[in-house]
């Protein structure tokens, strides 16, 4: 696990679990706006906002996850440059920006709501864990498995 | 000694390509006139790319524009005139660079060398070159070349552990590049300029508010910085036009290339060199354009008995005009050859069973039959203006840029394409629809007409009679699988029509009229297969761009295989 060294993370929540990924994989991180409506979409996919003149594709973590029921509160949206351009999660809130070092990475398997291969390992942070998510991957990973479907 | 420098090649590269482009018009002049001149400008270019190529570290390019500038140097220095061989070489040698230079492009590591060419035109001329010098210098010089391959292939091996960064690099150098004159640069920083005055002068103004004369200030302050906006975005927008000329010379070159093989003779007559353009348009008509041309040269232009005959003019005229029109640009490609015959299209068109033997078919719609795929001519066949495109193909990439293409022919007389683009891509005149409270936009380039239906007379099993005609109809909602409620009030239909077919869209609402800027969509939006881009609504909302084309392709696909079930 070279590549995590003793990176900038950024810790976000969805319901009561915390994740993190890479600062620098986000554009930046911005308050939700209502996006608008895409026909023929896979249903995790909320649409699509205007952010300064750039059409951002939204993606719904929580449904993208599984985990149902709405959060109560303004979630928050980040923004990211996909494979596919430029893509925005939201999730329930951003938590933090912490230092992690590779070595406090544990590389454990464990099959939760977020595929294997998007999963980085596992972190104790101040007792609590923190599951490491490339969500950059994750997000342009759905719509190649809608487009399978479709095709 | 030659440490490939992906940045610098990628620089080269751009700069060759116009390099290569005057290469062409030159030998294309010479052609006509061989002139000191016109030896002299070439012999420089060859020089030019032979060195820049050998400063980036393609020491393979620059060695083959090496023996090619020989050649040129002897030109120069003899007392002959230019031979037709070398005439041709020249010629040859620029079709083999564009090649390398387009595989370079790809990977700049590429190991590409044209050997047939120098095999072809390069084992015979030393024999034939009258300096023995310079046929031992060429000699030495194909004895070097071995060696330097494995020069570059070792300067390439330790490179393959950080493969993933020059693959990104890869992957910048195919951003386009543009080249804007400075004239257009200095008015959009003057512009600038302008507006950021006007921005002082309304500070100013807020700082002494108060009085009436202020409150003037400000509005015309305000009217006028509205104004050098627009300007700046117009401005601004003009950096992606570029000259149509730019490929009338390609045309050319195509044209003489085909007629010289097929031994008629024809001459090219261009205008409209200046007229302007979005990049991205003119690169794909490029393909369309030449299978035109080629197509008069090889069906249209008759070979000279046949003129004579005919009592013609011994050589043909092919003219490309380009005039601006009110849509966007208007090209038209003419010959004088025999023109189309309507009575072979209507019999091929039977044979092919694209049409009922017994069908009616108005004249203007002869002619648009070659556009229907799997439509050929026997002669399209041969490898003369096969190629692998047909019309179909052709109108298609024209209908891709939003543009229309037509054929008007006189039998005996010739054939005249007029085929009109819209100078942008950027800008879509279209209408703003609503259907479920959400916006959409449908270019208007392919709405033919607008009606209103009432809800007493809704169409029945997606069809309605329209002055007589039957037209099939799909409301937008459930193009999208809408739940939509049951029309109250009269709703406005699109009727739309794409590649002759038409189909109704209904919508809820017309909002108004827009002219929209297209912006790129998130890939993963192409699973919804109806949107061709996205765009900011005048509202400031996201709104999609609607492919009509696509929902039209759509319905039919859909009527088939739903009729074929029942």
């Amino acid at each position: 696990m070279n590549e995590l060294e003793n990176e900038r993370y950024l810790v976000f929540c969805i319901d009561d679990e915390l994740y993190a990924s890479p600062l620098l994989d986000f554009h930046e991180v911005v308050e939700m706006i209502k996006p608008k409506p895409v026909p023929n979409m896979p249903e995790h996919f909320s649409g699509m906002i205007n952010l300064r003149g750039v059409i951002v594709a939204i993606i719904d973590l929580r449904k993208k996850m599984g985990i149902g029921e709405r959060y109560q509160g303004k979630q928050t949206m980040l923004i990211c440059e996909t494979e596919t351009g430029i893509m925005g999660a939201s999730i329930d809130r951003v938590e933090s920006v912490i230092h992690i070092h590779s070595a406090s990475v544990q590389d454990v398997k464990i099959a939760g709501k977020i595929a294997l291969e998007y999963v980085k390992g596992f972190v104790n942070h101040q007792d609590r864990i923190i599951t490491i998510v490339d969500v950059k991957s994750f997000l342009s990973e759905q719509d190649k498995q809608f487009l399978d479907v479709s095709a | 000694m030659s440490e490939l420098d992906l940045e610098m090649v990628g620089f080269f590269l751009e700069e060759v390509d116009e390099l290569l482009i005057k290469w062409e018009g030159i030998c294309l002049c010479l052609e006509k006139e061989v002139t000191t001149d016109h030896i002299n400008s070439l012999s420089r270019i060859a020089h030019n790319i032979k060195g820049s190529s050998a400063s980036v570290g393609l020491m393979k390019l620059s060695q083959f524009v090496h023996r090619v500038e020989d050649v040129i140097v002897e030109q120069k220095n003899s007392t002959q005139d230019l031979s037709v061989q070398t005439l041709r070489m020249l010629l040859a040698a620029h079709s083999q660079m564009v090649a390398w230079v387009d595989v370079l492009k790809a990977e700049p590591r590429s190991d590409y060398y044209p050997q047939t060419f120098m095999d072809e035109y390069f084992s015979a001329l030393p024999k034939a070159a009258a300096g023995e010098a310079s046929a031992a210098e060429a000699v030495e010089e194909h004895a070097a070349t071995p060696a330097s391959t494995s020069a570059v292939l070792e300067s390439s091996l330790p490179t393959t552990e950080n493969r993933p960064s020059t693959e990104v690099e890869a992957k910048k150098s195919k951003e386009e590049i543009l080249r804007i004159s400075t004239k257009k640069i200095d008015a959009l920083i003057n512009l600038i300029g302008e507006l950021s005055i006007q921005q002082s002068i309304l500070q100013n103004a807020l700082e002494n508010c108060g009085t009436k004369l202020q409150g003037q200030l400000i509005y015309s302050s305000l009217n006028l910085s509205h104004k050098i906006t627009k300007e700046i975005y117009d401005t601004a927008f003009e950096f992606r036009m570029t000259p149509v000329g730019g490929i009338f010379q390609r045309l050319d070159r195509a044209i003489k290339d085909l007629s010289r093989s097929l031994g008629k003779d024809i001459d090219v007559e261009v205008s409209g060199h200046e007229i302007e353009i979005e990049k991205t348009i003119l690169d794909k008509m490029l393909d369309p354009l030449t299978h035109i041309v080629r197509n008069s040269v090889d069906h249209g232009i008759e070979p000279r008995e046949k003129r004579i005959e005919a009592g013609k003019a011994e050589r043909g005229v092919i003219s490309i005009n380009v005039a601006k029109i009110e849509e966007g640009i208007e090209i038209t490609v003419s010959d004088d050859g025999k023109g189309l015959s309507e009575k072979r299209i209507l019999e091929k068109a039977i044979e092919k069973k694209l049409i009922a033997p017994t069908a009616v078919i108005p004249r203007e719609e002869v002619y648009a039959l070659i556009f229907i795929p799997g439509f050929s001519t026997a002669e399209a066949v041969t490898n003369v203006s096969g190629r692998g495109v047909g019309m179909d193909v052709v109108m298609r990439t024209i209908e891709e840029v939003n543009g229309k293409i037509s054929i008007g022919s006189e039998e005996g007389k010739g054939t005249k394409f007029r085929i009109t683009i819209p100078t942008s891509l950027s800008i879509v005149d279209s209408l703003v629809v609503a259907v479920n409270e959400t916006q959409y936009v449908l270019p208007l380039s392919f709405i033919e007409e607008v009606i209103s239906l009432s809800p007493s007379c809704s169409p029945k099993e997606n069809k309605f009679l329209m002055k007589d005609k039957v037209i099939p109809y799909i409301h937008l909602g459930e193009v999208f699988n809408l739940a939509l409620a049951r029309p109250e009030h009269d709703y406005p239909v699109l009727v739309t029509k794409v590649n002759g077919r038409r189909l109704a869209i209904g919508v809820e609402a017309i909002l108004g009229r827009h002219q929209s800027v297209v912006r790129d969509l998130n890939t993963c939006f192409d699973s919804s297969f109806a949107v061709s881009g996205g765009t900011i609504l005048p509202n400031g909302e996201p709104g999609l761009i609607l492919d009509i084309s696509a929902i039209i392709q759509r319905f039919f696909k859909f009527l088939k295989t739903s009729g074929e079930a029942a």
